[in-house]
C-alpha cells in the first residue's frame, strides 16, 4: 500500500501535482526560461541607457513610430485569432482551429514583414549593430539584439503554428499540441509588450 | 453554444484592453508627458499589466492549478529583481561620466 504524501490535500495528491501534461510543462519552463535571457537583455539595454549620457531618441512618430503601433496591432490581433483557435480545437471544430491558425500566421508574417521593413530603412539610414549615427553605439546594438532575438523567435513561431495546422487538419494533432503552440505564440506577443515602450517609445524624439 | 460566445466575448474585450493600453503608451510617450525615467516606470507598469492579460486569459495562466502557478512565476520574478540589482552602478557610471 502506497502511503498518502503529507500535506497531499494542497496539491490534491497522486503523480501529476501540477495536473498538467509533459509536454505543457516543457513549454512553460522553456518559456519562463526564455523570458529570463529577454528580461536579462531588457534590463541590460536600460543599464546602458542610464549610465550612457549621449543615449539617442531617434525615432519619429512617422513613419517609425506608426509602423511600430501596426506592428504591434498585427502581434494583439494574431494572439485574438490564436486563442480563437484553442477554444475552437477544445470543442472538436477542427476546421475553425485551422483557419485561426492561419490568421495567426498572416498576423505574424505581415509582423515580419513591416520589422524587416523597419530594419531596412535603418541600415540605409547607416545604423549598425556597431555604431549609429545618432550617439551612443550601444543604442543601436541593444536594438538588433533585442529586435532580433524577437523575430528569430516570430519566425520560428511561424513554423511552428504551419506544422500544428497541418496536423490538426489531418487530424494528427491534438487539441493539446495547439493550446502549447499557443502559449510560444502568446508569449512572442507578451515579450513585444516590453520591447515595444523600451525600444521605441523611450526613443520617441523630441 | 452559449459559452463558446461568452468567452470569445471576453476574449475580444481583453484584445480591446491590450489595444487600449498600448494607445495610452503611445499618447504618453508621444506628447512627453513625463520625465525619462518616470516614463520607464509608467510604460513598464502598463506593460506588466499587458503581459498579466495575456498571461491570465490568453496563456489560460488563471486556470491551473495554484501548485503549477507558484512552481512557475515567483523564481521567474525574483530572478528579474535581482537583475535590477545592477542599476546603482549604471547610475554610478553615469556620474563618473565614464563614457
Amino acid at each position: 500500500m502506497i502511503a498518502t504524501p503529507p500535506a497531499a490535500h494542497l496539491w490534491n495528491g497522486g503523480s501529476s501535482p501540477y495536473g498538467v501534461g509533459h509536454k505543457k510543462l516543457g513549454m512553460w519552463l522553456f518559456l519562463v526560461s526564455d523570458s529570463i535571457t529577454f528580461g536579462a537583455l531588457l534590463i541590460s539595454c536600460m543599464y546602458a541607457r542610464v549610465s550612457s549620457p549621449n543615449w539617442p531618441t531617434p525615432f519619429p512618430a512617422w513613419p517609425s513610430i506608426a509602423f511600430a503601433s501596426l506592428m504591434t496591432l498585427c502581434l494583439l490581433t494574431s494572439s485574438l485569432t490564436m486563442v480563437f483557435a484553442v477554444d475552437a480545437s477544445k470543442r472538436g471544430d477542427r476546421r475553425a482551429a485551422v483557419r485561426n491558425i492561419l490568421w495567426t500566421v498572416l498576423g505574424g508574417a505581415a509582423f515580419m514583414v513591416l520589422h524587416a521593413n523597419e530594419w531596412l530603412r535603418l541600415i540605409a539610414e547607416g545604423v549598425r549593430p556597431w555604431s549609429n549615427p545618432w550617439g551612443a553605439p550601444l543604442f543601436s546594438a541593444a536594438f538588433f539584439t533585442l529586435t532580433g532575438l524577437h523575430m528569430v523567435h516570430v519566425f520560428t513561431g511561424l513554423i511552428y503554428l504551419l506544422i500544428v495546422a497541418t496536423g490538426t487538419r489531418s487530424g494528427k494533432r491534438t487539441h493539446e499540441d495547439v493550446e502549447i503552440c499557443g502559449l510560444y505564440w502568446h508569449f512572442v506577443d507578451l515579450v513585444w509588450m516590453f520591447i515595444f515602450p523600451l525600444i521605441y517609445l523611450m526613443s520617441v524624439s523630441q | 453554444m452559449n459559452s463558446e460566445h461568452s468567452s470569445s466575448r471576453t476574449y475580444a474585450w481583453i484584445w480591446i484592453y491590450l489595444v487600449g493600453l498600448t494607445g495610452i503608451e503611445l499618447v504618453l510617450a508621444y506628447r512627453h508627458v513625463f520625465t525619462p525615467g518616470l516614463m520607464m516606470v509608467a510604460l513598464m507598469a502598463l506593460s506588466v499589466a499587458k503581459a498579466g492579460m495575456i498571461m491570465n486569459w490568453f496563456m489560460h495562466l488563471g486556470t491551473e492549478r495554484l501548485t503549477f502557478v507558484l512552481t512557475l512565476l515567483p523564481p521567474l520574478i525574483l530572478v528579474l529583481a535581482l537583475l535590477f540589482g545592477f542599476f546603482p552602478d549604471a547610475y554610478r557610471l553615469a556620474q563618473l561620466g565614464a563614457h
